[in-house]
């Protein structure tokens, strides 16, 4: 899966939990950028994106990630 | 000297007893005097001294034995993290979690859950057949259930591989332990505390000033509004006759004196840190200015909430099993409930455990955890409904007017869970939830009597007109603070070092002197505890 893959993946995970079909993430995106984005969100967009690419994120790597960016390279390495 | 050395003899070692400041005083003259590379040790040694003080030195056992509570938890806290990192097979390195998770939560049953749930049970059983309390809870060192909290935080997270594991001893007791996050928090991470706690640091006369006016304020709010309070609140909720409106007036009151009374220590630990120059985190975060319970509860107690949704929260929702129950609620109630049903029942976890962690009776596990479930789950739940209603009545959600209606509605929630947090047992609660209801209508007919009501109320606790506006005045202050700070972006201490000398220096000795003349002292100088002294 190329990096544009992941992306446009992960924008239909964004776009399905937020419900809102305007959003689009790219390497910078932080919750700062999207209205809704608080802690709970956080864990569901987590668990959403692990079902969609079938990979595990660290506990770790969970509360540390800075940016969405962050996200694709640990999805790029475990896929 | 003979009036100090009197005032010593008859306190109790408490924050805001005269015995703490000369402790802190003694702290931070040996503290900046050491060889900076020994700073850390003076401050363990300040632990060690702080648990034993706290206990209190009627006996040697009274001092020593919950200093050897600390060292062994503290052992647990110190070992488990270790054995995690140093097993290879994964299987191995989650028995070794799980273990110390136990073995701190045993701890942690024995020493404030154990005769909770005793008395609880005794509620249910004929008479002769009740147990008899065991009292372990004066062996317990203070903070018990806050440093076990920030223990477990740390043994989870050298297990998550989140940074490495502390091999000096010393040096995690004194992070355990860390005497001022002790008697009602902060719950500190150990990775962010270590830093500033093992860096030297010079005497820097504004960081001393700028702690020292922290520790004063904490004083003002604790000293002359909480325990003010607190005996008006006292007389009210303790008064079988209290009618719906004095109770209410009491419950608005005691918000007041729980704020004042919580945040006002975290300002006499925070204070402390600050003139040791130790980072500790910020626990409150002017909580009556949130539009929900949500926002509520990150912004009170907030260390609490953020432990509780890294450690309890998180874990669930990626969990094998919440992951399952996700799958299959998507497949019988479709995308959105399959999504929010988990994380329902994940709070409904989270909020528990936070019930019984304010200590075993039902009344906890009822005011601080499932009834605040049910406001956030019902609140999030309504939300649609509620839109369609405000849409309908044209109301301007960016007004201001909505804003203050929102924060007020949020206070009003958070009174309800602290009618049944306040009152005895869950029982009484709401027995005088369902007296308020029956007598609402009358007072307000009545609402002379109601008055009269209230004004007893001060009378009994031995209060006259100036203590009405004493604690007028306290609130007023708080609330130009939490204004300045919350909506116009002011740092208050730094604010005033910027007007000039005069001005400064008299707002110092203003509640300096407030504090002294204003305080509320029992008998020998001794003051009231803390209310989350857990």
């Amino acid at each position: 899966m190329t990096r544009e893959e992941i992306f446009m993946a992960l924008d239909e995970i964004f776009q399905d939990e937020f419900d809102d079909d305007a959003i689009h993430v790219d390497e910078t995106t932080t919750a700062d950028d999207i209205d809704g984005w608080d802690s709970l969100e956080h864990i569901n967009l987590i668990v959403a994106v692990e079902r969609r690419f079938g990979m595990k994120f660290k506990m770790a790597e969970v509360t540390d990630m800075k940016n969405v960016g962050e996200m694709a390279d640990i999805i790029a390495e475990r896929i | 000297m003979e009036l100090v050395t009197d005032i010593l003899r008859h306190s109790l070692f408490r924050l805001t007893s005269p015995p703490f400041l000369l402790f802190l005083l003694v702290m931070t003259v040996v503290y900046y005097s050491v060889p900076k590379k020994h700073q850390w040790k003076v401050l363990l040694a300040g632990n060690a001294l702080f648990i034993g003080l706290y206990a209190g030195i009627m006996s040697v056992w009274q001092f020593a034995l919950p200093l050897a509570v600390y060292l062994a938890a503290s052992l647990i806290i110190y070992s488990v993290p270790i054995i995690i990192q140093r097993a290879g097979a994964e299987r191995k390195k989650r028995a070794a979690l799980i273990a110390g998770i136990a073995c701190l939560s045993l701890l942690f049953v024995l020493f404030r859950l154990a005769n909770s749930f005793i008395l609880t049970i005794n509620g249910f059983l004929p008479d002769g057949w009740r147990l008899s309390p065991i009292s372990f809870s004066w062996i317990a060192p203070v903070g018990i259930a806050y440093f076990l909290l920030s223990g477990i935080g740390y043994i989870v997270d050298v297990y998550w591989e989140k940074y490495p594991a502390e091999r000096s001893f010393a040096r995690v007791a004194l992070i355990a332990g860390f005497f001022p996050a002790l008697v009602s928090g902060p719950i500190v991470r150990y990775d962010k505390i270590s830093e500033s706690l093992f860096t030297p640091h010079s005497f820097d006369y504004q960081k001393f000033k700028f702690g020292a006016e922290r520790v004063i304020y904490g004083f003002f709010k604790k000293l002359v509004i909480a325990d003010r309070a607190s005996a008006v609140t006292g007389a009210l909720f303790g008064n079988p006759e209290t009618t719906a409106v004095p109770y209410i007036f009491g419950l608005f009151l005691f918000a007041l004196q729980l704020y004042s009374d919580f945040s006002g220590c975290m300002d006499i630990m925070l204070g402390t840190a600050e003139i040791l120059q130790i980072e500790l985190p910020e626990n409150f975060r002017r909580p009556f200015f949130a539009r929900n319970l949500s926002e509520f509860w990150r912004r009170w107690h907030i260390t609490l909430g953020l432990w509780a949704k890294d450690y309890i929260m998180y874990p669930l929702l990626k969990s094998k099993p919440f992951f399952e129950l996700g799958v299959w609620c998507r497949k019988k109630f479709g995308r959105k409930l399959g999504k929010t049903i988990p994380s329902y029942v994940a709070m409904l976890a989270l909020w528990i455990i936070i019930g019984l962690w304010h200590g075993g009776a039902p009344k906890y596990v009822f005011s601080s955890g499932i009834l605040l479930w049910i406001t956030i789950v019902g609140g999030q739940l309504l939300q649609p409904a509620f839109d369609k209603l405000s849409g309908f009545l044209r109301i301007n959600r960016k007004s201001g007017a909505y804003g203050i209606f929102c924060n007020f509605r949020t206070l009003c929630l958070m009174c309800f869970a602290w009618l049944f947090f306040s009152a005895d047992t869950l029982t009484s609660g709401a027995k005088a939830f369902i007296r308020i209801i029956r007598t609402f209508p009358g007072d307000l007919i009545h609402i002379g009597a109601s008055a009269g009501h209230i004004i007893a109320a001060f009378k009994s606790a031995g209060y006259n007109l100036y203590d009405i506006l004493i604690l007028m005045f306290g609130f007023a202050v708080l609330l130009t603070v939490g204004i300045l700070t919350e909506k116009m972006g002011f740092n208050v201490r730094q604010k005033l070092q910027d007007t000039n000398i005069a001005v400064e220096w008299f707002v110092l000795f203003f509640f300096i002197f407030f504090v002294i003349i204003f305080g509320i002292y029992g008998p020998g100088y001794n003051v009231a505890d803390f209310i989350y002294n857990l």
